[in-house]
């Protein structure tokens, strides 16, 4: 690491690095320090609004049914059928002694409950809930409902369970009494704690039942159909200022038809707010687009009840006939537009409209009359064509704006941080002076720590940013750190960046589609990440306007790419040949062109795929296997062209060509015939991600052979196909490891100073407030330990501790350990 | 090597060995130290050939007994004798051989033998005959008197942890009156190979508590090759509960760490464990031991030394994967204590005889070390193999004083310099009036401590070995 003044126009002198032996925080600093910290007397920053940090909650990793959403019966209503999730059906999570059939006939307890459970004679139904089981706590009791009719006279014993069969309750007794569909409850008190719980129902002789319910009395808030009481708290002591939902992918991805007759009740569908509100047993259920079934029992609703319980601002995304997220489609039918956008204006009228109106009343219908007082609405997500998309968001907007002028609609910037797809809606976005801006990037910790001064060079007068998701790419402490730092950065442009939720909210641990994630959990236990506590930590201590402050002190230079060189295929056959590393000047660093009938020197890297030298070639031949690689010649120089030649045989993509491997796992690659071979990227691996350093169409033909050539010069790299220059990077960001912001809570008269210390070293940091009369001491609060330790449910070695410190002036010098978030919440005078 | 180029009076050296004299020249009644029974550990290296994962358990009824990964992967084996040395040419009883296919009829590693209750357990991984790394933890009982016996032996079944995935390297410790286990595991959310993790058993089979994770690899010598915390062993000594674990490939990279609790404190909690931020036992050029790790602790003959149990290879570059090069042997060495309580790993020793640290009288808290090629006198050290010394014995009776860590070399005596070098100067042990020894260099010349310093002179300075 190199020592430069940076930001400081006339800091001229160049820092000394000092060896930092532990010292006290608070001593006499005789040396130098580190890093400087100078708050601008006069100037004023910009003013924070209430809605800086926000979550993002989307039916993501069992995020909502076995997630937030209490309900401990899994597959209540019989729905599950094997378009959710292969392998499901109408029993899943069911156990049946006796003869049960799921019916799906006139005789259904409502036209969009389509399937219920036909018993015939004495049965046993046993439900397995989900994870383990049901979570129980001993003395504590379970809501019991049922929907239920019987010709005979027949009765109901409901109890808790274990596996085996031990009683875990005391039963309830139900009599069904007619034929004709009611809704009978009851209450289970658990007498002992178990994660394995299972509901059982035995019918004293035929009967049809449906929405079989248990959720626990005591749900978030005691609100009935309600949320989980330990996740909703963990959500709410993050106080976010606002709830971006349902999604994500899920919002716009599938089907974009209704759950009606006409349509053949489609499955996998858009996300379509009326499907999900009014009472559970009437609402649609839907495959979810991460791979399982949703309930919709965690609706529209109970979103927006959600977020006025926590003191949120709702912000539900609606589609926009335009899907992202693989699917790259988009839905002609003028017809089918007007509806969305008519169902958009319904979803204002029933979050905000008189209890008059239809989808006003329905609301107070619900338990809700007073308004929920929506302001903000995004129209679609990560949409991946651009002008379908754009032509459909003008509409939307306009039909909203014209009914409701002061309604704020939040357009988006596709599904990365640059790229074809960002620049053209962003210029769109420009020109046509849209509210708002929704940006999405999962990226290394790298990124964050070189891109703190992304919206420093955003239009202040241009559309305002809604960083909608983001997150660094794994859930260590390092992660958090390269997060937190770039948060100072959002901060200080808070004129320009309005919002910002880390993605996704949620996981169940059993059932993952993506991670990092912030909170995880299983039936019964809930557990933050390092990027949980450091989301609260900046949310409960927003301030609400920046004091302007520059910083001095050490930056990271950027390194050449150096490493082995690799190849690798996904879900593709392929032969490559001719491999070649030569100097600038043509001499050969490592020459492979397997005429000797081996591969020796090479390794592989993963441990997948099934490589030969056959034919001359080096060949992989499954095509079912992801990421196959083989690496070869650790190259230490600088500058160097690795040439090769490349023939796909079969499969769904492209080649895959690595350079700049580490050991650490980092890498580089050349994707060619990427994302089932239409684009073409360059892709830089860290640990257990991708992030995206270029991307642009590009298809492979089978059995056609190709010259590739990259050209690294330091940290530039030109990709040449065929000889045509292909694309070209530099990945030439200088890293921040330190980073600040100071801000002002006008109300407490505190000032916040946030320094983030993403490195190895401590920092010794002389902080001036700029002549601000302050109190000798201040409330600090310290995230900090090993950046490669993460908190899980078998340990949380990452948690804040807070403490009064002394030492505290206009100016004060103090120690920030290494890997470190610290904030100090500093009194006037 | 001529180690006889500066030796002016072999036949001195001779006749002291029968006849030791005193510093000021007079004949001394009294026996010179014996340096097997001061390092009290065998020496043979390796002492078992091609068994990895070692373990060795303490003396039961005044059986050593012994089992370990055998390159086949295939079985599980159990060798006792009385003595650890013995457990080099100790019969080999397979106790269990893994099925032909399904469960358990894939590689079977890391057994390890422990008593319990009056019964015997093993502990070991296995996967399947479909999936060879499909590996679990699984638990077998005999409740004969002697582990050797296959009749014994009942699979109690597998061990069932709060979330099912890769598992291995259980290893079992009371404490306190409760039963614990710690264990190596792959934990979904951690993108690493393996985490340790310890709980409270309610039985040598079943768990009493939560699984608590007390290590995950994050330093840069734990992630090399693949990403991993395995192979714990549980040394309770000093108020304090030490586990080592071996960390990263099976290659030369593989290496020992050390985690810390107060022997007070919750072992349950994360918190009460502190994980020394550099490795404790790495591979070693000098004596060609590569890869040492996944240890076991056992002790001595005499009761109360610690012995350090482990395997490592003596070459570095392997063909192919490292995992089927069955060249890990198990080896023993001893482990010392500094006065501050904590354990000292050294190095892996290599080859050759007993080793031996030297001590002045007038500072016994003090070791001869050696730093570079110069010689001083440093209290308590914990640079252990700088310490660490062999008395060499030439056909006249004369020795060198071999460096451990630096086997090429040896003390060199120039004029009353003292230093490393490649021709070792003879000398003489003589046994010193009061205890320890003197070391003649030259006639009337003697080792001599003087404020930390290491030189010669006429006045011989006692060293006691230790």
């Amino acid at each position: 690491m190199r020592r430069i003044p940076y930001r400081l126009a006339g800091a001229a002198a160049v820092l000394v690095s000092l060896p930092l032996a532990v010292s006290p925080p608070v001593v006499a600093y005789a040396a130098e320090p580190d890093y400087t910290i100078t708050v601008d007397p006069a100037a004023t920053g910009a003013a924070i609004p209430k809605s800086m940090y926000g979550v993002f909650f989307e039916d993501i990793n069992y995020a909502a049914d076995g997630g937030l959403y209490a309900e401990l019966v899994r597959n209540r209503s019989f729905e599950f059928n094997a378009t959710d999730a292969a392998g499901y059906h109408g029993l899943t999570a069911w156990t049946v002694a006796g003869s049960a059939a799921v019916t799906n006939d006139d005789q259904r307890l409502n036209e969009r409950n389509r399937n219920y459970l036909t018993v015939t004679g004495a049965t046993g139904l046993t439900n397995a809930g989900y994870n383990t089981g049901l979570a129980v706590a001993r003395s504590e009791h379970y809501r019991f409902s049922v929907w239920a009719r019987a010709g005979a006279a027949t009765s109901l014993e409901v109890a808790l369970q274990t596996a085996d069969g031990t009683a875990l309750s005391a039963p309830l007794k139900v009599t069904v009494s007619g034929d004709m569909w009611k809704k009978y409850t009851g209450t289970l008190r658990a007498t002992a704690t178990s994660d394995a719980a299972r509901l059982t129902v035995r019918t004293s002789g035929s009967a049809r039942l449906d929405e079989i319910s248990l959720f626990p009395r005591d749900t978030y808030q005691g609100r009935a159909n309600g949320l989980r009481k330990d996740l909703a708290e963990k959500i709410e002591a993050l106080k976010p200022g606002f709830v971006r939902f349902p999604g994500g992918c899920l919002v716009n991805t599938g089907d974009m038809y209704q759950y009606t007759a006409a349509n053949n009740y489609p499955r996998a569908r858009s996300y379509q707010w009326k499907d999900t509100v009014g009472p559970v047993e009437t609402r649609a259920t839907n495959k979810n687009f991460w791979g399982y079934n949703q309930t919709y029992g965690l609706g529209y609703y109970e979103y927006f009840q959600f977020s006025e319980d926590i003191g949120a601002m709702p912000l539900p995304v609606v589609p926009a006939l335009v899907t992202g997220c693989g699917q790259n489609r988009a839905t002609v039918d003028e017809a089918l537009l007007q509806q969305y956008i008519q169902d958009t204006l319904d979803l204002i009228e029933f979050a905000n409209g008189a209890t008059t109106t239809t989808w006003g009343k329905l609301r107070a219908d619900m338990g809700h009359p007073k308004p929920f007082g929506l302001t903000t609405i995004g129209v679609g997500n990560e949409e991946n064509l651009p002008e379908e998309y754009w032509a459909n968001f003008l509409k939307f907007e306009a039909a909203i704006k014209a009914k409701h002028p002061d309604m704020v609609v939040v357009s988006n910037s596709g599904p990365d941080d640059q790229g074809s797809t960002f620049e053209n809606l962003w210029a769109k976005n420009r020109a046509h002076g849209s509210d708002m801006v929704d940006e999405h990037y999962y990226n290394s910790p790298a990124w964050f720590l070189q891109n703190n001064r992304r919206y420093d060079a955003y239009d202040r007068n241009g559309p305002k940013v809604f960083l909608g998701e983001y997150a660094s790419l794994d859930n260590k402490l390092y992660n958090s750190l390269a997060e937190a730092a770039y948060m100072t950065g959002l901060e200080r442009n808070a004129d320009v960046v309005k919002m910002a939720s880390y993605a996704p909210l949620l996981a169940n641990i059993d059932n993952v589609q993506w991670k990092p994630d912030m909170i995880w959990f299983d039936n019964d236990e809930s557990w933050g990440s390092t990027s949980y506590q450091v989301q609260k930590l900046f949310m409960n201590n927003v301030g609400d306007k920046v004091l302007p402050s520059t910083a001095t002190g050490a930056v990271a230079q950027p390194k050449p790419i150096t490493g082995a060189i690799g190849l690798s295929t996904w879900r593709t056959a392929a032969v490559y040949d001719d491999v070649k590393v030569t100097r600038p000047d043509g001499t050969v660093l490592f020459s492979d062109d397997f005429g000797d009938g081996n591969a020796d020197g090479w390794t592989s890297v993963t441990n997948r795929g099934n490589w030969a030298v056959t034919g001359g070639g080096y060949t992989q031949t499954t095509t079912d296997t992801e990421d196959t690689m083989v690496k070869a010649a650790t190259i230490s120089e600088t500058d160097y062209d690795y040439t090769l030649k490349a023939t796909k045989t079969a499969g769904a993509e492209g080649f895959l060509v690595a350079f700049g491997i580490k050991e650490t796992g980092q890498f580089y690659w050349w994707n060619l015939g990427g994302w089932n071979n239409t684009q073409g990227a360059v892709e830089k691996g860290i640990t257990s991600a991708k992030e995206q350093i270029l991307t642009k169409p590009n298809t492979v033909t089978t059995g056609q052979t190709y010259d590739l050539k990259v050209q690294v010069r330091g940290t530039k790299v030109t990709l040449i196909l065929d000889g045509v220059e292909w694309a070209s990077f530099d990945d030439n960001g200088v890293t921040e490891p330190f980073a600040q912001v100071v801000t002002e809570d006008t109300k407490s008269g505190e000032i916040i100073v946030k320094v983030v210390n993403a490195q190895d070293t401590p920092a010794v940091t002389k902080i001036d407030l700029g002549g601000r009369k302050v109190a000798r001491t201040a409330k600090q609060t310290v995230i900090t330990g090993d950046p490669g330790e993460q908190n899980t449910r078998s340990a949380e070695p990452i948690l804040p501790v807070t403490s009064t410190v002394g030492g505290i002036g206009s100016t004060f010098t103090r120690e920030f350990p290494a890997n470190s978030v610290t904030f100090l919440r500093i009194r006037t005078r | 090597m001529n180690r006889r180029t500066i030796l002016t009076g072999g036949a001195v050296g001779a006749l002291a060995v029968v006849l030791p004299v005193s510093a000021d020249g007079a004949p001394q009644p009294g026996a010179l130290p014996d340096d097997a029974e001061i390092y009290s550990v065998p020496t043979a290296d390796p002492l078992i050939s091609q068994r990895a994962d070692p373990w060795i358990t303490r003396p039961v009824n005044g059986t050593y007994y012994f089992t370990g990964s055998v390159p086949e992967y295939d079985r599980l084996v159990v060798r006792g004798a009385p003595t650890i040395d013995g457990l080099a040419t100790a019969e080999e009883s397979v106790i269990w051989r893994r099925p032909a296919s399904g469960k358990m009829g894939g590689h079977i590693w890391a057994p390890e033998l422990h008593r319990i209750g009056g019964k015997w357990y093993i502990y070991f991984a296995a996967g399947d005959s479909d999936d060879v790394f499909r590996i679990r933890t699984y638990v077998m009982e005999s409740a004969l008197d002697d582990p050797r016996d296959p009749a014994g032996w009942v699979l109690k079944g597998q061990l069932a942890t709060e979330w099912e995935g890769f598992t291995l390297d259980a290893t079992s410790f009371t404490h306190k009156g409760k039963q614990y286990l710690v264990w190596a595991q792959s934990e979904p959310e951690i993108a690493v190979n393996t985490s340790l993790y310890i709980a409270e058993m309610a039985n040598p089979w079943t768990f009493r508590s939560k699984p608590t994770r007390i290590a995950t690899p994050t330093k840069s010598w734990e992630i090399i090759g693949f990403k991993v915390n395995e192979g714990a062993a549980v040394l309770i000594r000093n108020g304090k509960v030490f586990i080592t674990y071996s960390a990263s490939a099976t290659d030369a990279n593989y290496c020992m760490g050390l985690l810390t609790a107060s022997a007070s404190s919750d072992l349950l909690k994360r918190e009460s464990w502190t994980k020394s931020p550099d490795p404790i036992f790495v591979s070693n050029e000098k004596t060609k031991r590569y890869g040492p790790g996944h240890n076991s602790f056992t002790v001595a003959a005499d009761g109360k030394t610690d012995v350090l149990v482990y395997h490592a290879r003596d070459y570095k570059q392997i063909t192919g994967d490292p995992l089927y090069d069955p060249n890990r042997h198990t080896r023993v060495q001893k482990l010392y204590w500094h006065e501050d309580g904590t354990p000292l790993f050294g190095i892996p020793v290599g080859s050759g005889g007993p080793i031996v640290r030297l001590s002045p009288s007038d500072r016994p808290r003090s070791f001869v070390k050696h730093v570079g090629d110069a010689f001083q006198v440093a209290h308590a050290p914990r640079e252990l193999e700088l310490t660490q010394f062999r008395f060499v014995k030439a056909a006249d009776g004369t020795e060198t004083v071999q460096s451990v860590d630096q086997p090429t070399k040896f003390l060199v005596v120039s004029g009353t310099t003292v230093s490393l070098g490649a021709t070792g100067t003879p000398v003489t042990r003589i046994a010193a009036r009061g205890g320890g020894v003197n070391i003649r260099v030259a006639p009337g010349q003697f080792l001599h401590h003087r404020n930390g310093q290491l030189t010669v002179a006429a006045k011989a300075t006692a060293f006691r070995l230790s």
